[in-house]
């Protein structure tokens, strides 16, 4: 995008990114309900102890707490999360409720894909 | 009564082992799988947070790129590690979230089978079009994609069907009944990751 080659024409979030200020949001492009952040996440397998993921979840917490990590994510388009957005316990509940949330609408589209 | 001191006993040193390895924890290099290749987007993201995380863990992070099945081996191979601490995985939700959706044989529940540890960042995603293409706005490129589509013109290219990007074709896809150029399928190749497909935008 940066180099001119393509240009980006809504974002799916609602609100501008400032990496990318030339690209409107979904909200003032018109469709207010499309928030869609794509997240990424850090995992353990299951069974690791839980003084480990502690362990983890901390360092995971001081990097993304540097300024440094959110110049670097920023650079992508991407944001850190907010602090209460974080740890093991919103990590469970947002995997938990998101897969029911996107499943009718990912096999919609697969539907559709097929009928192509 | 012998026997269950002893079992007592054997169970109280495996739970003193345990806190002895949390507290040594970690003592040597931990891979961090990320479940696609290099210089896409969800390894630049697990790179920096790697970085980060061995500094404050004193240890390196080391991560190790298990690309293949759209996010799904490397996962898949995540899930069934050793449970102490030296295999991770950071990936973005379209291995998590939208796996279960597109593969019924997945071999990991993703509610079940992985410990949390944390999220590392939000991204938007983007439409973005050729610059060439005549139009500033969804609603114009849907009306060109549609006279282009009809004149035969148009093609479109995908990742792996089971990533999140491909949620975003939503949009489009949309436009696709209303205006039909859902039609214009002529050449699909299946690209492993984003990073593959990229040229193609410029093709």
């Amino acid at each position: 995008m940066q180099t001119g080659k393509i240009r980006g024409i809504v974002l799916s979030s609602n609100e501008r990114l400032a990496s990318i200020p030339d690209v409107p949001g979904a909200k003032e492009a018109g469709a207010a309900d499309y928030q869609l952040n794509v997240w990424s996440a850090v995992y353990a397998p299951r069974g690791t102890p839980q003084e480990v993921v502690a362990k983890l979840a901390a360092a995971l917490d001081k990097t993304l707490d540097e300024p440094a990590t959110a110049e670097k994510l920023e650079k992508l388009g991407g944001t850190v999360p907010p602090k209460s957005e974080r740890g093991p316990e919103y990590l469970r509940k947002t995997v938990a409720s998101d897969i029911p949330r996107w499943a009718p609408i990912l096999k919609e589209a697969a539907e559709t894909t097929k009928a192509n | 009564m012998k026997y269950w001191t002893g079992f007592a006993c054997a169970f109280a040193v495996l739970a003193i082992a345990g806190t002895a390895h949390a507290q040594n924890y970690p003592a040597h290099d931990i891979k961090m799988i990320v479940p696609f290749p290099a210089g896409g987007p969800s390894d630049t993201v697990a790179r920096i947070v790697a970085e980060g995380m061995s500094r404050h863990l004193g240890q390196q992070v080391v991560v190790e790129n298990v690309g293949g099945a759209g996010g799904t081996l490397g996962a898949t191979r995540a899930s069934e590690a050793a449970p102490d601490g030296y295999t991770i995985m950071a990936a973005s939700m379209g291995t998590v979230i939208a796996a279960p959706s597109f593969y019924p044989n997945l071999k990991y529940d993703s509610t079940k089978d992985f410990e949390p540890i944390g999220m590392t960042a939000n991204a938007p995603a983007a439409i973005a079009i050729k610059a060439s293409i005549p139009a500033k706005n969804v609603k114009e490129f849907v009306e060109w994609a549609k006279k282009e589509a009809d004149a035969g013109r148009l093609s479109w290219h995908r990742p792996g069907r089971e990533r999140s990007h491909r949620r975003t074709r939503r949009l489009p896809l949309r436009a696709d009944r209303q205006h039909g150029w859902s039609h214009a399928d002529r050449q699909n190749p299946r690209y492993r990751a984003v990073v593959e497909r990229t040229p193609c935008i410029d093709s």
